[in-house]
């Protein structure tokens, strides 16, 4: 054990030769894991659910609500406005004559006349099974005996409305088709279809008209390259006709405008912050040891713990989180301390070594900062979630990579110090010192106890915890009122809630559909949503077409039926009337199935069907402006199995709050964890000292954090381990060098002002949880610095 | 043996040929002008002589000749148009049978005196008819030029236009259409794709300066419309 003042002593020849076979050992496995990964190609995974444990059925309602999702995902809607209906046409004509000419969009897929068509198809289906077809209106009244049903249809007869009659009066005397075809949902509710555009009229702003522009974006619109000019283009098309049309307004929608936005703040981001910390990272090095080389160094340290921990992860995982990456990568940012210490120890100003003997001289306290933080994060591998486990993995790796390098290849790379740290850099990283001497220890420690407490309880009592998904990825208010906007014109369907309904077969999920109808229209009229789509209004279960089936036969093509009544009447031969009697007879059985009608089906509503997967039938039941989520829930509960209500928005805060629990949970176990070493290393309990300055320090930060409002989320949490990681580095390092070491305590500084310089400017970015993260080191790296020079005692020394 | 002119026709002298052609154009001509070009300007002046009327009215005979029924169905009534507002279709014959067309709403008025049908679901198809309807009797050119190649024939004071359908949607539902008239509307012919062909024949056509009361609230489906009484409306 060395005391204070470093002594340069020899180190063992064994020693050294040892590391650098591990670090070969290492280099190569890692080496031979990339390569397999390499080959095999890196899967990153980027949906929040897989950090989640897998509940059975999750994985549907995943994939079910990526379908939704994706389904308007490639595509935008802009919504021309103004008070005049013509004016708003005319500005709109002039609008999509501008966006036909980019070859990113394609403006006729989504067109009133294209849906038609396609609409076409499917109402060519539907005619074919005519005969089991009936809406429920229909039902009701055949049921009831069908009176009435004849009377209105000779009345229709003579009317100008019935020239859009797509039958034959002698194929569907009484109409029957027609009025199915009619009940059924085509465009947008409220809107109006004026050539080939829908213009809507709301009545969130009455009086004023809003003509629809639905354009799909073609493949290459896709690619993130072309996202910018796309958005670009569109804009400058809105602003054009704004100009032209004054009292237009153009609003748009669509995720690639969130996107694009998302993607400019973070460039912008990325250049301030990446900019801005490695400008200053650079800098302080070429101050403090004045060459580049301990600054090459130490990032080829950190990049091989990096590549390590990236290596086997995906070779343990088969797969590497996004966010694992991320905070991982953040995580292994305390590795950069390993080198600091390194360098500082070379370049001393009272006992400068050796390249060798410098590493010799911190090796002790090195292999402790190591331990005590592996096993802060290592704890994190006991979390019952895979996505904790992940981080905790790719953390500890990446550590004892970086940690191997340091101790392999530093004393061998490292250059000659030519000269010492500046004088001043010793100057100002003392000050904390300077300042503990002057209040006086014992002073100082109550001081800290009583504020200790008044942080205990303010936590308490102030602390909140927030889930909310909106920490991470908080949208632009502008853009995000011009979607809701826009979604309240459109009708759109919410993508994150929806009715996940499965069944046994293909017919057992349509009847269980069918069997939900009614309680849907009561939750209508209740107004717990606006509306809903389910694929059964389109394509009866067969129990349904066979009941639809013998109700017309009972009521209308049977003997006596309506129709044939109805025939004579308007003077028809009797061969008419036996013709369609024949092809009535023809058409028993003859149902429509799934398969022709998915076929035919326009893709709003294939994507409601998710087919047979993994044994059962599922489709979605897709709801339009959910109001009231708890009458939703209960409502799917109480249709009983096979029907559940899917709340994606919840499913990850429940994600992120349960993440946060067990962080928060394993926090306290690492803590603990480091406690018992530090008892074991020192033989005494007094080691547990060495706990308090990061202790004490995020004791602190969370203070400050409730004070200022600032809910508490999983992030803020994750950066408390790196403030445990730093904080017990401090300390170690203090104690095992002496409160007055200067080396060390530049070190210190150093290391500190690399964490508030890479970390700490993460505060400045407009993402919730990157700012949580920054926010947080910052102020717990200040604190560190703060309070391990005080703390930090050496077991069995005199506190001085 | 064959001589070089033997078989074909003796040629004329070249005089006769140029009497013959004069004669030839000579015949041609009346016939032309039977069917003169429609003059653009003549075009617009019928258009604009319908289209200065704000409000008409008349009665109308629908013939409805279905496919496969031998006799026509027939109905009668009366007719207003009002610029702007809509077009109110009563039939009195054989039923009762009222309905308002406008160009965002669809009112159905199942008696002589009473309140509305409430409003159903919007359909698409319905409103391309209701639109054809209401740029027939709005005079609306270029509404119809959008969704139909029109043809014109003009016969002194008469016209017939001839519409097939360009669009889509209105392919699906109409196969041609056909109006005329002269100074008013006379006639409108609608074959539908089902196979049936209807014909209205406008009656006393006449602009009207103003309409009662109740009959001008049935062009709107909440009461309080601005009814222009005789003095105030222009004919």
């Amino acid at each position: 054990m060395t005391g204070a003042g470093a002594v340069c002593s020899d180190p063992a020849r064994r020693r050294e030769r040892l590391a650098v076979a591990a670090l070969a050992v290492v280099t190569a496995l890692c080496a031979a894991l990339f390569a397999q990964a390499l080959a095999r190609g890196f899967v990153f995974e980027t949906d929040l659910q897989a950090l989640l444990p897998q509940r059975a059925g999750a994985a549907l309602e995943q994939a079910a609500g990526e379908r939704l999702f994706a389904h308007g995902g490639d595509r935008l809607v802009l919504a021309v406005g103004a008070d005049d209906a013509e004016l708003a046409l005319r500005a709109a004509g002039d609008a999509q004559a501008a966006l036909r000419q980019s070859p990113l969009l394609d403006v006729d897929t989504l067109s009133p006349a294209t849906q038609a068509a396609q609409g076409a198809q499917l109402l060519d289906l539907w005619w074919r099974h005519r005969f089991q077809l009936l809406d429920p209106a229909q039902r009701a009244q055949l049921a009831a005996g069908g009176a009435g049903l004849q009377r209105r249809a000779e009345r229709d007869l003579y009317d100008p409305k019935a020239w859009g009659r797509l039958s034959a009066v002698e194929d569907d005397p009484l109409n029957l088709f027609e009025q199915f075809r009619r009940s059924l949902p085509t465009g947008p509710s409220g809107a109006v279809l004026r050539g080939d555009h829908w213009v809507v009229e709301t009545p969130l702003e009455p009086g004023r008209h809003y003509v629809l522009l639905p354009a799909a974006m073609t493949d290459s619109a896709l690619k993130l390259a072309a996202q910018r000019q796309l958005v670009a283009f569109v804009e400058g098309i809105a602003q054009r006709v704004s100009e032209a049309y004054p009292g237009v307004e153009v609003l748009r929608s669509g995720i690639v405008f969130h996107a694009d936005r998302a993607a400019q703040t973070a460039r912008a981001e990325i250049s301030l912050i990446g900019g801005g910390s490695a400008l200053g990272i650079v800098a302080l090095f070429l101050l403090a040891f004045g060459s580049p080389r301990p600054l090459l160094l130490s990032l080829c340290s950190v990049a091989f713990g990096s590549w390590c921990a990236v290596s086997v992860c995906q070779w343990l995982f088969g797969e590497l989180h996004l966010l694992t990456l991320v905070f991982g990568a953040s995580l292994i940012g305390v590795a950069i301390d390993y080198p600091l210490h390194y360098f500082t120890r070379l370049h001393s100003r009272r006992a400068p070594c050796g390249r060798r003997r410098a590493l010799q001289a911190i090796l002790p306290a090195l292999c402790m900062g190591l331990a005590t933080t592996l096993l802060g994060y290592g704890s994190l591998a006991q979390a019952p979630l895979p996505g904790l486990r992940q981080v905790a993995c790719f953390s500890v790796i990446g550590l004892l990579g970086a940690w191997l390098f340091t101790v392999a290849v530093l004393p061998l790379a490292a250059a000659r110090a030519r000269r010492p740290y500046p004088a001043a850099l010793a100057r100002v990283a003392e000050l904390p010192t300077r300042l503990w001497q002057r209040v006086g220890a014992a002073p100082a420690r109550r001081a800290l106890a009583a504020l200790a407490l008044v942080g205990a309880v303010t936590c308490a009592a102030a602390l909140k915890t927030s889930d909310d998904v909106r920490t991470l990825y908080r949208p632009d208010p502008a853009l995000i009122q011009q979607e809701q906007r826009v979604g309240a014109l459109v009708g759109n369907y919410s993508p994150n809630q929806f009715l996940l309904v499965t069944g046994a077969s293909a017919e057992d999920l349509l009847q269980r559909e069918e069997a939900l109808q009614q309680r849907l229209n009561q939750l209508h009229s209740d107004g717990a949503i606006a509306g809903w789509s389910a694929i059964s209004q389109y394509l009866p279960s067969q129990q349904r077409q066979r009941e639809n089936h013998a109700l017309l036969e009972r009521v209308v093509y049977g003997e006596d039926g309506a129709a044939y009544a109805l025939l004579s009447r308007l003077g028809f031969e009797s061969a008419t009337a036996l013709a369609l009697s024949q092809r009535f007879a023809r058409s028993r059985g003859d149902y429509l199935l799934p398969e022709e009608f998915l076929a035919a089906a326009p893709p709003p509503l294939q994507l409601l069907w998710l087919g047979a997967r993994q044994g059962s039938w599922a489709s979605m039941i897709a709801l339009r402006g959910v109001a009231d989520l708890a009458t939703l829930r209960q409502a799917a509960l109480a249709a009983g199995p096979g029907v559940v209500f899917v709340d994606r928005v919840a499913a990850i805060s429940a994600l992120l709050q349960h993440q946060s629990q067990q962080a928060a949970l394993l926090l306290l176990v690492a803590y603990g964890g480091i406690c018992l070493l530090l008892r074991w290393r020192y033989r005494s309990w007094a080691a547990l000292r060495l706990v308090l300055a990061p202790a004490l320090a995020s004791l602190l930060t969370l203070t400050l954090l409730a004070a200022a409002g600032t809910p508490l989320t999983l992030f803020h949490l994750f950066a408390l381990f790196l403030v445990l990681g730093l904080g017990m580095d401090y300390s170690l390092f203090i104690a095992d060098a002496g409160q007055r070491d200067p080396d060390t305590l530049v070190a210190i500084a150093l290391s500190a002002a690399t964490s508030g310089l890479s970390f700490g400017l993460l505060a400045l970015s407009s993402t919730p949880m990157v700012q949580a993260f920054g926010v947080t080191v910052l102020l717990g790296s200040a604190f560190n610095l703060l309070l391990a020079p005080l703390l930090a005692v050496r077991p069995g020394a005199p506190a001085r | 043996m064959l001589t070089r002119g033997a078989n074909s026709p003796t040629p004329l002298p070249a005089r006769v040929r140029a009497w013959l052609v004069l004669l030839a154009l000579g015949t041609a001509l009346p016939a032309a002008a039977q069917e003169p070009a429609p003059s653009p300007a003549r075009i617009a002046e019928i258009t604009r002589q319908l289209q200065s009327q704000s409000m008409i009215g008349g009665q109308f005979v629908q013939t409805r000749a279905l496919h496969g029924l031998p006799r026509p169905l027939l109905a009668s009534g009366r007719f207003v148009y009002w610029r702007d507002h809509g077009l109110y279709w009563e039939t009195l014959a054989p039923f009762y049978q009222a309905t308002t067309f406008t160009s965002t709403d669809l009112i159905n008025w199942p008696e002589p005196v009473g309140p509305p049908q409430p409003r159903g679901p919007d359909d698409p198809i319905q409103q391309h008819v209701t639109g054809i309807l209401l740029a027939v009797f709005s005079a609306d050119l270029q509404r119809l030029e959008g969704l139909f190649e029109s043809r014109w024939q003009l016969d002194g004071d008469a016209w017939t236009l001839t519409l097939e359908p360009a669009n889509k949607v209105v392919r699906r539902v109409i196969a041609h259409a056909t109006l005329s008239g002269a100074r008013q509307l006379r006639t409108l012919t609608v074959a539908s794709r089902a196979g049936d062909v209807n014909t209205m024949e406008f009656r006393e056509v006449a602009a009207l300066a103003g309409l009662p009361q109740a009959l001008c609230e049935r062009f709107a489906r909440e009461p309080g419309l601005v009814c222009p009484t005789a003095a105030e409306g222009a004919p």
